[in-house]
């Protein structure tokens, strides 16, 4: 019998597993982090992954305090400022790491994360088991009302039977853990894909800065520094563009990336309105225009590919002794780079919730346990997820008074230190 | 509410150590509520059920004798403040209590007057492979002559169901170690608890089944703190506790009019 099963060994699984292990307010439960697919490895340094995301403070200080972020080196690429800008008018935003040492987030590697958080695992004790898939689980009725709360999760792996106190989905969009929960989802496709690719770029000096593209038709360009001289790419955009972009080659790529980054489409009337008004903004000691000198993309470094995007959330995170994290229970657009982060907070509030149970007497494994992390997560969730769409439908649009309502919006954070903080908490 | 004739109390010498076996006439049994309970035997444990404000109170219960006792445990193994620690559980019917402080680490002896509450829980505590936990199917009275003593003696809503609740509590303190702990909850007498426990919860709303509570039964603070004072027991705090109905959450409350525990420690020593 394990006190806790953690499926996927993904960016999550190996983190979930070992804080864990490590909690001091839990009894030294034993752990099984086990997943379908091989160990999660470092990449050499020849082959560059394709895949990077931004680790926030937050969860940096997580994967600090689980053993996970020492094992990544000086991997990580700190980033200390960042620049989202649109092609219309003058709208742009810079935020900016108040202190170096404290950066805004940092980029990392999707497999080395996972790897990381495996070895972490591995050296809190928990027991592994890869290429072992989950099969028959089976999950306790919520009705069943002659029980005495003594019924577990069984399941079997390579046809040998196992039971859990408490089984955890850290498997991905696709969650098997969530199906055999019969967890609902509320979903939305865009029809949209990220594309992916990492190049080297100049006129990046240090490269400390990510940029952030939003362009009318909806897309987002995302460029975010992973080395001295070099971007990862995450262009989001329709299905079909996707596909264009990885059918073209290197030479054809980079001026298309060069392009998007430089264009303006701004509509005459809006350009005409901004000049003849920007004195108002002037007059009150208003920086009303921000230059942005974004990067020059000069050589593709890896190989192409592009992910299918779409929002999720699910309707319960929660089945008897059983919970789900991260994507299996939430997706959202990747352009604010927040995806990994939140699942990385379900490892957070669920160890909590678990920890504050078990302290106070409760099986930390029961419903009444269970049932305080589903809250506290659906309800961070939802008010993010709600609000990342509302900026996303707003920089998706080019109708006029919504462009000006933009640029004037962005001109009065940028132009406004304490509201830009919380925009940086948010984001970070 | 005439409870009890006093005057029978001093002369059974009930006083700490000195309850002799001629003492046991006086019984704490009440056999209807015993049978109340052992019905409700099904479902003790489901957590959504009727015992549903029992296991949320394991918040403030277990988290008062963990805050209480995690002093005296020194370097306790990770998730076990109370590592080590003897605590007699008193009237714990299908072992909500007793599992709780056995899951930080405590040696628990549990007893109930239910056999069928005692077989729910220890075929739970077999389940679930629980060592530090003995159930056991007597009544408090007849636990007397047992030889070891406990660090901390808890009766979590039971005093409200006994006979003779001054004898109770005389038992319980007698079983506690020199310079130990009692800590109690029950339900006080109050015209508050008389609306919110009977007519409102049992009555009106539903949330407890009907005849959980005789409200004659309930003891006041006053009757408890003169109850422990026989026995020569000092309070040491007394707090109210409130169950919102809604969020099935107990928080600590300055009002001690329907719920509230108490904890008192041997004064023998600070009386000579």
């Amino acid at each position: 019998m394990f006190d806790t099963v953690c499926v996927g060994a993904g960016l999550i699984g190996g983190v979930q597993a070992a804080l864990l292990r490590r909690s001091r307010h839990l009894p030294r439960p034993k752990v099984l982090l086990t997943d379908g697919a091989r160990r999660p490895s470092f990449s050499s340094q020849l082959t560059k992954n394709i895949r990077q995301i931004a680790v926030n403070p937050g969860s940096r200080q997580l994967l600090q305090d689980t053993g996970a972020w020492e094992k990544l080196g000086n991997s990580p690429w700190a980033v200390n400022k960042i620049t989202v800008w649109d092609s219309m008018g003058h709208g742009g935003l810079e935020f900016e790491a108040k202190h170096e040492e404290n950066p805004i987030f940092h980029i990392t590697e999707v497999p080395a994360i996972s790897a990381a958080g495996v070895d972490a695992a591995e050296d809190a004790g928990v027991e592994l088991m890869f290429e072992s898939k989950l099969e028959n689980i089976k999950i306790p009725n919520r009705f069943n009302q002659a029980i005495q709360d003594t019924d577990y999760v069984s399941f079997k792996i390579n046809e040998s039977e196992f039971e859990t106190r408490l089984l955890l989905g850290c498997d991905g969009a696709n969650s098997s853990v969530r199906k055999a929960a019969g967890l609902g989802q509320l979903s939305k496709n865009y029809d949209q894909r990220g594309f992916v690719c990492t190049v080297r770029a100049e006129n990046v000096a240090d490269n400390r800065t990510a940029f952030q593209r939003f362009l009318p038709s909806g897309d987002v360009i995302a460029l975010l520094p992973c080395e001295e001289d070099q971007l990862s790419i995450v262009w989001s955009c329709a299905a079909s563009k996707a596909k264009m972009l990885e059918s073209l080659d290197a030479d054809e790529l980079i001026s298309k990336i060069n392009e998007y980054l430089v264009n303006d489409e701004t509509p005459t009337l809006i350009k005409t309105l901004h000049n003849s008004l920007s004195f108002i903004p002037k007059s009150i000691g208003l920086k009303t225009e921000m230059r942005v000198d974004p990067p020059i993309i000069t050589e593709v470094l890896s190989p192409t590919g592009s992910f299918p995007l779409g929002s999720a959330l699910a309707t319960n995170m929660v089945a008897p002794r059983t919970a789900i994290l991260g994507d299996a229970a939430h997706r959202v657009h990747p352009f604010a780079g927040q995806g990994a982060n939140m699942g990385w907070r379900d490892v957070e509030l669920l160890t909590d919730e678990l920890e504050r149970a078990h302290l106070s007497g409760i099986d930390y494994t029961s419903q009444l346990s269970l049932s305080k992390y589903e809250k506290a997560a659906l309800l961070e969730h939802a008010a993010f997820m709600s609000g990342l769409e509302g900026l996303k439908q707003l920089y998706k649009t080019n109708a006029t008074p919504f462009v000006l309502a933009r640029n004037v919006g962005t001109m009065l954070v940028n132009n406004n230190s304490a509201l830009k903080d919380i925009f940086i908490s948010r984001a970070s | 509410m005439f409870r009890r004739p006093r005057s029978l109390l001093r002369s059974l010498e009930v006083a700490r150590g000195q309850i002799t076996r001629s003492s046991r006439s006086i019984g704490t049994l009440n056999d209807s509520e015993v049978a109340k309970f052992g019905a409700m035997n099904r479902d003790w444990w489901d957590q959504n059920g009727q015992n549903s404000p029992l296991h949320s109170l394991n918040k403030l219960r277990v988290g008062y004798v963990r805050d209480l006792l995690r002093k005296t445990v020194s370097n306790p193994p990770p998730g076990l403040p109370l590592f080590g620690k003897k605590i007699l559980d008193v009237g714990c019917g299908g072992g909500i209590l007793a599992e709780g402080l056995a899951q930080l680490g405590a040696e628990v002896t549990a007893i109930d007057a239910s056999e069928e509450l005692i077989s729910v829980a220890e075929e739970r505590r077999k389940r679930k492979g629980i060592e530090n936990l003995t159930y056991l199917d007597v009544l408090v009275e007849d636990l007397q002559e047992i030889e070891s003593r406990f660090d901390l003696v808890i009766s979590s809503e039971v005093l409200e169901h006994v006979e003779e609740p001054w004898a109770f509590v005389a038992y319980c303190s007698n079983l506690v170690k020199k310079d130990g702990d009692l800590v109690l909850t029950t339900i006080n007498r109050t015209i508050q608890s008389r609306i919110l426990a009977i007519e409102l919860a049992e009555r009106f709303a539903g949330l407890l089944p009907r005849g959980t509570h005789d409200w004659d039964k309930f003891v006041t603070v006053e009757e408890l703190i003169m109850d422990l004072r026989e026995v020569k027991f000092r309070v040491e705090d007394i707090k109210g506790m409130r169950w919102n109905p809604f969020t099935n959450e107990w928080q600590w409350s300055n009002s001690l009019d329907v719920n509230y525990l108490l904890h008192a420690k041997d004064d023998k020593s600070f009386m000579s």
